[in-house]
């Protein structure tokens, strides 16, 4: 037997991914659509595969996302087509059913388009119902529901009835220029199909105790000028916060695991410690995978939010409430949610700004991205905050949350400027940035769905970010390693090493900012992720856990900060060298991560390059102009 | 009279309500502006796709809590847009004020 490909097609929260997940259980995986960035959700049953695409409101695309489904379309070669409809939006949706009919139309009238109607229940809710018999004879396509598991039974035998033998690249047709036709002939077989309990066809959705009602005493509170915008902000600071206190335990836990993976691995008594590969496993491979895995628990909790809110239907309002202050720095609503992702992570903010249809908008989104404070960047500000406030927590979080509003600062600052930078030059492109966004009904999310959506991301996640993560390890590793092998003392090991040679010629580089070629290696060992600077200080400055018992590994780490000399024979971190590294931070791009993902989402290694060396060099320009004017006041 | 969608919620704002009011009121899409610059051609297509055609009628609830953008109904669908695209819609006038 051989695979039929089935496309999901359908609006925006028309219900595709419900219906894909009734169709093929809970398999699933992420396939990326060929020749793009996006994510084709595709699951089978039986010898059927079936993708879910991106929303569309006609087969006239107007955003990259519609493109993809578009091309999909064309492409894909697909053996039929489910055009799925919200049964609460007929008079609208019905135009994309006869867009499908007529994008496949053969030459005997038969077309391989199934129309799929859901939400029946949200109608039913409304003491109205839909003639799905008489809607199938107007359209002249089988029409099913989706509400029982009979009648998936009855969409698979439908796809199975109507599917092509063998799909020819190209034999679609070409549409008409203009989808007004198919709206006011929407409109005219809503008002057939759909009838109040008495018959009365042309009813209309005003029932008191339908969903549309309780949606719009929901909206009273939700978008009122006072309420909403506090309510806006409780949302938030819930889910930011969850972020980092729900997933701080399990992190560590992460980190925990592979830390005695990899020193368990060192010390199996059977190989010896010292034999290459042994090591390479034990400090590249698995030291890598775990600066890969300890963000899942954060990345996790953070999709799983996500996904509840737009499910629920309250991220799409958020976004309109956010949008004017959006507005004023050059992006709109729909940055929102990848510029708050971008604190958990930046390469799943990157892959959320899909969803922002303006090119220009999404660019700019992308370009100030890595501004926004990772967690990663965490565990470098708790230990350079430690080294400055020593035991006290209460200035050490006062800061920390300084460099918060710093991060938000400097990315609003770089979207204003740039955004008028691009706007005279036109290199973000010129076309106009619009936000037209629809307010679903709400709902209640489903549990196993949410959960279900979150995993496939975070695996997703998962997915781009390791490669990356753990090849930059093993070079790392390598680098900090070779020639001199055999040395056993780690710290010699390591000055000596192809790494340490590079910081020593790159110091004259590193000490106008108050750094010597020490600060240099950590710096540069911190391009394979930014908490890798930590590490490797401790490796630097002969920290391990067994030397201090009883203190952490910060705690011994600073301790031997505070003893470390500069060259010119003073001490080497001051309160004007560890500021200057935090500024650093907080603007450099130090990750190849979100490097490699800003080349696949921006399409273009020119923007990701400019990117890199922009942050990195505004960074350090910064941080030597800090560090020197506060030596010139006499801070040192 | 036709006016743009824009101007006439300008007009407006002061009596009309704002979101949090359940009732809407009535208008009626006159036609769609002429897309003046080549930038504007995808607004326009999806204001289209999403119902705004002329003698559509439409509802409108009233603007977002910091101003922008505004909410209003068609085809059963909610939908915030900012007052840029609010522009490029032409509104016959309002058949009834209600609330």
């Amino acid at each position: 037997m051989s695979t039929i490909n089935v496309l999901l097609v359908g609006s925006p929260n028309a219900g595709k991914t419900t219906l894909f997940n009734q169709l093929t259980g809970l398999r699933a995986k992420t396939v990326n659509y060929p020749g793009s960035t996006v994510d084709l959700l595709v699951g089978s049953w039986d010898n059927v595969r079936v993708f879910d695409t991106p929303g569309i409101y006609s087969l006239y695309p107007r955003s990259p996302d519609e493109e993809i489904t578009m091309s999909a379309l064309k492409t894909k070669e697909p053996h039929a087509v489910v055009a799925v409809i919200d049964a609460t939006q007929l008079s609208r949706q019905i135009a994309i059913a006869l867009q499908l009919k007529e994008l496949f139309l053969r030459a005997d009238g038969s077309a391989a388009v199934v129309v799929a109607v859901t939400m029946l229940d949200l109608v039913e809710q409304e003491g109205l119902k839909v003639d799905l018999v008489k809607l199938s004879g107007e359209l002249g396509l089988p029409v099913v529901a989706t509400n029982t598991d009979s009648a998936i039974e009855e969409l698979k035998s439908a796809i199975e009835h109507v599917r092509v033998a063998s799909p020819k690249a190209g034999s679609t047709n070409e549409l008409r220029s203009s989808s007004v036709r198919d709206l006011r002939e929407s409109k005219r077989i809503k008002d057939l199909v759909v009838s109040n309990l008495s018959g009365e066809s042309g009813a209309v959705f005003s029932s008191p105790e339908g969903p549309r009602q309780i949606t719009r005493q929901i909206d009273r509170t939700v978008l009122h000028p006072i309420l909403g915008p506090m309510l806006f902000f409780v949302v938030m600071t819930t889910l930011f916060t969850l972020i980092y206190w729900l997933a701080a335990p399990l992190m560590e836990l992460v980190d925990a695991g592979f830390s005695f993976l990899g020193a368990s691995f060192s010390e199996l008594s059977f190989v010896n410690p010292d034999n290459l590969v042994v090591r390479l496993i034990s400090d590249g491979l698995i030291a890598g995978a775990g600066a890969v895995f300890v963000f899942v628990p954060q990345i996790f909790i953070l999709f799983l939010g996500l996904v509840f809110l737009e499910d629920s239907g309250y991220l799409a309002r958020a976004a309109t409430i956010i949008d004017r202050p959006l507005k004023a720095i050059g992006l709109g609503g729909r940055s929102f949610v990848p510029l708050l992702s971008g604190f958990a992570c930046a390469v799943p903010a990157m892959m959320a700004a899909r969803t922002i249809n303006s090119r220009r908008e999404r660019l700019l989104t992308l370009f100030i991205l890595p501004l926004m404070s990772c967690s990663a960047r965490l565990p470098v500000y708790a230990l350079l905050l430690g080294f400055i406030f020593g035991a006290s927590s209460i200035k050490a979080g006062f800061a920390l949350a300084m460099l918060y509003v710093g991060s938000l600062t400097s990315g609003v600052i770089a979207a204003s400027v740039l955004g008028r930078m691009a706007e005279r030059r036109g290199f973000f492109g010129k076309e106009k940035s619009f936000l037209l966004l629809e307010l679903p009904l709400y709902r209640r999310p489903k549990l196993l769905l949410v959960l279900k959506q979150a995993f496939l991301r975070t695996k997703s996640y998962v997915k781009r970010t390791g490669p990356v993560i753990l090849v930059l390890s093993v070079i790392i590793w390598v680098g900090t390693t070779f020639p001199n092998y055999r040395e056993v003392d780690n710290t010699v090991r390591l000055e000596e090493s192809y790494a340490g040679k590079v910081g020593q010629v790159l110091s004259p580089v590193f000490e106008p900012m108050g750094g010597d070629w020490r600060t240099g290696l950590a710096l540069i060992s911190a391009f394979a992720a930014r908490e890798v600077f930590v590490s490797t200080m401790a490796v630097i400055f002969h920290v391990t856990d067994k030397e201090d018992a009883g203190d952490s590994l910060q705690q011994g780490l600073i301790a031997q900060m505070r003893e470390a000399k500069a060259p010119s024979g003073g001490p080497l971190f001051t309160v004007a060298s560890t500021l200057g590294l935090m500024l650093f931070f907080m603007i450099a791009l130090q990750c190849l991560a979100t490097f490699a993902i800003a080349i696949r989402e921006s399409g273009s290694y020119k923007f990701a390059v400019a990117q890199l060396i922009l942050f990195n060099v505004v960074a350090y320009v910064l941080t030597v102009a800090l560090v020197q004017g506060l030596r010139m006041v006499g801070i040192a | 009279m036709a006016q743009t969608l824009s101007v006439w919620i300008e007009q407006h704002s002061k009596n009309a309500p704002r979101a949090s009011s359940t009732d809407g009121i009535e208008l009626v899409v006159a036609s769609l502006a002429k897309a003046s610059e080549p930038e504007d051609v995808a607004v326009l297509g999806r204001l289209g796709d999403l119902g705004l055609v002329s003698g559509e009628p439409f509802e409108y609830f009233g603007r977002s809590p910091l101003g922008e953008p505004v909410y209003i109904c068609v085809r059963d669908t909610v939908i915030a847009l900012r007052m840029d695209e609010a522009s490029l819609i032409e509104i016959v006038s309002e058949i009834t004020g209600a609330s």
